[in-house]
C-alpha cells in the first residue's frame, strides 16, 4: 500500500455556477426569448471547459425569479446533464426572495456546497431589467452574512435602460462588475463571455491574501478579461460609463 | 486597543518602542530536563515541493518548512509556512523562510525562559479567534508576546529584505505597479504575505500555533485523528488570514497541553495538501498511510517515497506548493499502525457495506428486469404460438368480407344500370 492509494478516489474540486435569471413581466419577448437562447447556446461550452479541467467540476445551479423564486433544478448539476428549461416572463421581480434563496443554499450542510477545501469559490451571475419589487435589502443582508457570497466571483447584466444599476452594484459589490447591455445580439454575447470566462477563471487555483487591501481576486481578474473581450461593443457598457452614460434601447 | 498595540504601543512607534527585542536572538541555551528520557524516542521530518503551477512559470516554491530537533532536551519543533502565491506576494517565499526561522529561534526562547511554568500541568487548552480570554491570562498575554515578537521580528527582516535590488525574474515577470509596493513602507510587508504553522514539544509539555490556512492535525494519545488548533473561519476557499495582514497578532489561534500527555504524533500540512485531498478522512488517511509505511519500511525509505508522491499529488489535484512537516512518538509505532490499520478497515468496511448495498439494489434491479423480460418472453412464446390461428381467423373473415364487398357492389352496380 502507497502513500497515496486513496488520492485516485479523490473527486476535483467543485466550482459551482449560479445564474440568477430575472423573468419578470418586464422581461417578456425579446429579452426572455436571448435569455433562453443565450443559456441554451453557453451549457455545451460550460461542458468542454469542464471536461478540459482536471482541477475543478464545473456544475450549474439557476434561480428564476419574478412573483417569488424557483430553482430550475433540484440541485447543481454539471452543464452536459443540466436541462435549461426555456422560461416565460410575467409577475414581480422579486431579487430580495432570490437573494434569500440564494443565501439559504450557499451551505455546506442544508444547501447546494461541499467543504471550503473540496470547492473553488462560486459565480454568481444576475441578470435583471428592473428594479426589485420585494425587500432587496432584507435579502441582500441575508447574502453578505454568507462567506460563499463574500468569496464569489459576483456579475450583474443589467438588461436594458430600466435596470436598476444601483441594486445590481450592491450585489456584485462593485459597479465595475455590472455590465449593461442594450439590444438582443447583445445580451446573447454578454451571457455567453461572461459565462464563459467566470468558468474559466473560476475553476482555476490561485491563492492571496484576506486582507482588505487585497489588490488581487479572481473577481478582479474576471472583471479585467470580460471588459477585455467586450471593448469596442458599441450596445454594451460596463460598470461607471453604464452609471455615466445613457444609451438608447433597441429590444 | 489590540494586545499588539497595547504591548507596543500604536503602529508609528512599534519599531522604536521593540528596538531591545526586535532582533533574532541567537538560539538560547536549554537546560536538559529531567524527563528528558521520558521521550527518547521522538522523531520529526519535513519537506517542501514546488506546486505544479509553479512549474509551468518557474515560480519558485513559496513554501517553506523546517524541524528544529534537540535530542538530548528532548525538544522538537516543525513549522510550515506557505507564502501566498498571487502577483502582489512575489516574494512570500522570502517572507515564508524568515517566518519559519524567526518562529524557532522565538520558541526556543520562550521555552527556555518560562515554559516550564506557563505550561506546568495546564489540561489541554485550546483558544480561538473568538475565544474571549480573561485580560490577566498568563497563557494568553505569554503567546500574544511570544506572536507579537515573531511578527516584529519578521516584520524587520522584511524591511531589510526589501532593500536588495529587485531581481531578473521580478523584473521580467511582476507588473511595475506591484513592485511599486517595495517603495510603500506601510504596504510592503505584502509582498512577503505568507501562513506560519507551528508545533513544539518539550519532555514537559507542548503547545501549537496557527495563523492561516492550511492543516494541523493530531493522532492524539487514544489513535484518534483530530484537528487540535481552533480553526478561524475567515480562513475559507482562498483566503487566508496572513502575517502580512495589519494585525496578525490577534489572528493567531493555539493550543498546549501540559498535563504529561502527549499527541502520537502532529502533521502540519500546508494548504496544498488539503486543497487536495480534502479536511477529512482522505487527510486522516495520507497521514496514517505515512505512519504505516514508517513502521513497514522505517522513516528514510518514506522520506523517499513522500519526495517523490508530492509533486504527483500536487500535479494531480490542487497544483499548489506542498509541504508537511510531522513529529511523532516512535516508541507508539506498533500501536499508531494498529490504530490506523484498524480505521482503515473500519472505512473499508463500511465502504464494502455500502458497496455491498448499492451492489444488492441494483441485484435486484437487474432480477425484476429479468423478471420482467422472462414474463415478456413468455409472453411472446404465447402470442407468437396463437398467431397461426389468428391468422388463419384472419384469412378467413378477410375471404368473408371481400366476398361480401364484392356481392354489395354487384348489387349497386345493377341498380345503377336498371335506374340509367
Amino acid at each position: 500500500m502507497g502513500l497515496l492509494d486513496d488520492v485516485q478516489a479523490v473527486p476535483r474540486r467543485t466550482m459551482t455556477l449560479f445564474l440568477l435569471a430575472d423573468v419578470s413581466g418586464s422581461m417578456r419577448g425579446s429579452k426572455i426569448g436571448a435569455v433562453n437562447d443565450a443559456i441554451r447556446n453557453v451549457l455545451p461550452i460550460v461542458n468542454d471547459i469542464n471536461d478540459s479541467n482536471a482541477d475543478a467540476e464545473i456544475k450549474v445551479a439557476a434561480l428564476t425569479f419574478s412573483n417569488g423564486c424557483d430553482w430550475v433544478t433540484p440541485e447543481p448539476k454539471i452543464a452536459a446533464d443540466f436541462e435549461w428549461t426555456d422560461q416565460t416572463a410575467n409577475g414581480g421581480t422579486d431579487l430580495g426572495a432570490a437573494c434569500s434563496e440564494l443565501a439559504s443554499k450557499l451551505s455546506q450542510s442544508h444547501g447546494f456546497m461541499k467543504s471550503g477545501s473540496g470547492s473553488f469559490a462560486p459565480v454568481l451571475i444576475l441578470l435583471s431589467d428592473g428594479g426589485p419589487t420585494d425587500d432587496f435589502e432584507r435579502g441582500l443582508s441575508q447574502l453578505k452574512q454568507n462567506n460563499w457570497y463574500k468569496a464569489a466571483i459576483k456579475i450583474a447584466i443589467a438588461i436594458g435602460d430600466d435596470a436598476d444599476l444601483e441594486v445590481l452594484a450592491k450585489f456584485t459589490g462593485n459597479i465595475e462588475m455590472v455590465i449593461q447591455v442594450h439590444d438582443v445580439e447583445s445580451l446573447k454575447k454578454v451571457i455567453k463571455c461572461v459565462v464563459v470566462t467566470s468558468s474559466q477563471v473560476g475553476s482555476k487555483s490561485s491563492s492571496s491574501s484576506a486582507g482588505a487591501d487585497a489588490p488581487e481576486t479572481k473577481q478582479e481578474e474576471v472583471g479585467q478579461a470580460i471588459a477585455q473581450q467586450l471593448q469596442g461593443e458599441s450596445n454594451v457598457q460596463i460598470g461607471q460609463e453604464a452609471a455615466n452614460v445613457t444609451m438608447d434601447d433597441n429590444w | 486597543m489590540s494586545f499588539f498595540k497595547s504591548l507596543f504601543g500604536s503602529k508609528k512607534n512599534e519599531e522604536r518602542q521593540i528596538e531591545p527585542s526586535a532582533e533574532p536572538q541567537v538560539l538560547p541555551l536549554i537546560e536538559p530536563s529531567s524527563k528528558s528520557q521520558i521521550l527518547p524516542t521522538t522523531e520529526c521530518y519535513n519537506y517542501s515541493c514546488q506546486g505544479d503551477s509553479h512549474k509551468a512559470t518557474n515560480k519558485e516554491c513559496q513554501d517553506y518548512s523546517r524541524t528544529y530537533v534537540d535530542k538530548e532536551k528532548g525538544i522538537y519543533i516543525a513549522v510550515v509556512c506557505d507564502g501566498h502565491g498571487g502577483d502582489t506576494y512575489f516574494r512570500s517565499a522570502v517572507g515564508a523562510k524568515e517566518a519559519a526561522d524567526i518562529t524557532v529561534t522565538n520558541v526556543l526562547e520562550l521555552i527556555r525562559e518560562d515554559g516550564k511554568n506557563l505550561f506546568a500541568n495546564m489540561p489541554f487548552t485550546q483558544v480561538g479567534i473568538l475565544d474571549t480570554i480573561a485580560e490577566q491570562d498568563n497563557l494568553d498575554i505569554s503567546m500574544r508576546r511570544l506572536f507579537a515578537k515573531i511578527y516584529i521580528q519578521w516584520r524587520n527582516a522584511i524591511l531589510e529584505d526589501a532593500k536588495r535590488p529587485v531581481t531578473q525574474w521580478e523584473t521580467e515577470n511582476i507588473k511595475p505597479e506591484h513592485l511599486q509596493i517595495l517603495q510603500d513602507s506601510e504596504r510592503i510587508v505584502k509582498a512577503y504575505g505568507c501562513t506560519l504553522m507551528t508545533y513544539a514539544q518539550t519532555p514537559d509539555y507542548w503547545f501549537a500555533f496557527h495563523l492561516g490556512d492550511g492543516k494541523c492535525v493530531m493522532m492524539d494519545k487514544d489513535m484518534q485523528f483530530s484537528q487540535p488548533i481552533p480553526w478561524d473561519e475567515r480562513c475559507f476557499l482562498n483566503k487566508t488570514t496572513s502575517l502580512c495582514d495589519s494585525e496578525p497578532v490577534e489572528e493567531f489561534r493555539y493550543c498546549a497541553e501540559g498535563d504529561g500527555q502527549f499527541p502520537s504524533a502532529i502533521f502540519l500540512g500546508s494548504d496544498g495538501l488539503d486543497d487536495s485531498l480534502g479536511d477529512g478522512d482522505k487527510l486522516y488517511n495520507f497521514y496514517g498511510n505515512i505512519i504505516r509505511r514508517i513502521k513497514q519500511e522505517g522513516l528514510e525509505s518514506v522520506i523517499k517515497e513522500i519526495q517523490e508522491n508530492l509533486p504527483i499529488l500536487s500535479a494531480m489535484r490542487s497544483k499548489d506548493d506542498m509541504s508537511v512537516a510531522f513529529v511523532y512518538d516512535e516508541s507508539l509505532l506498533d500501536a499508531m499502525s494498529n490504530a490506523v490499520e484498524c480505521r482503515l478497515k473500519e472505512a473499508l468496511s463500511k465502504d464494502l457495506e455500502s458497496l455491498k448495498s448499492s451492489m444488492d439494489e441494483w441485484e435486484q434491479k437487474l432480477t425484476d428486469i429479468n423478471r420482467r423480460i422472462e414474463k415478456a418472453t413468455k409472453e411472446a412464446k404465447d402470442l407468437e404460438s396463437r398467431k397461426p390461428a389468428i391468422e388463419r381467423e384472419y384469412q378467413r373473415v378477410k375471404a368473408d368480407y371481400e366476398k361480401t364487398l364484392k356481392s354489395l357492389q354487384n348489387i349497386v352496380g345493377e341498380k345503377v344500370e336498371t335506374d340509367s
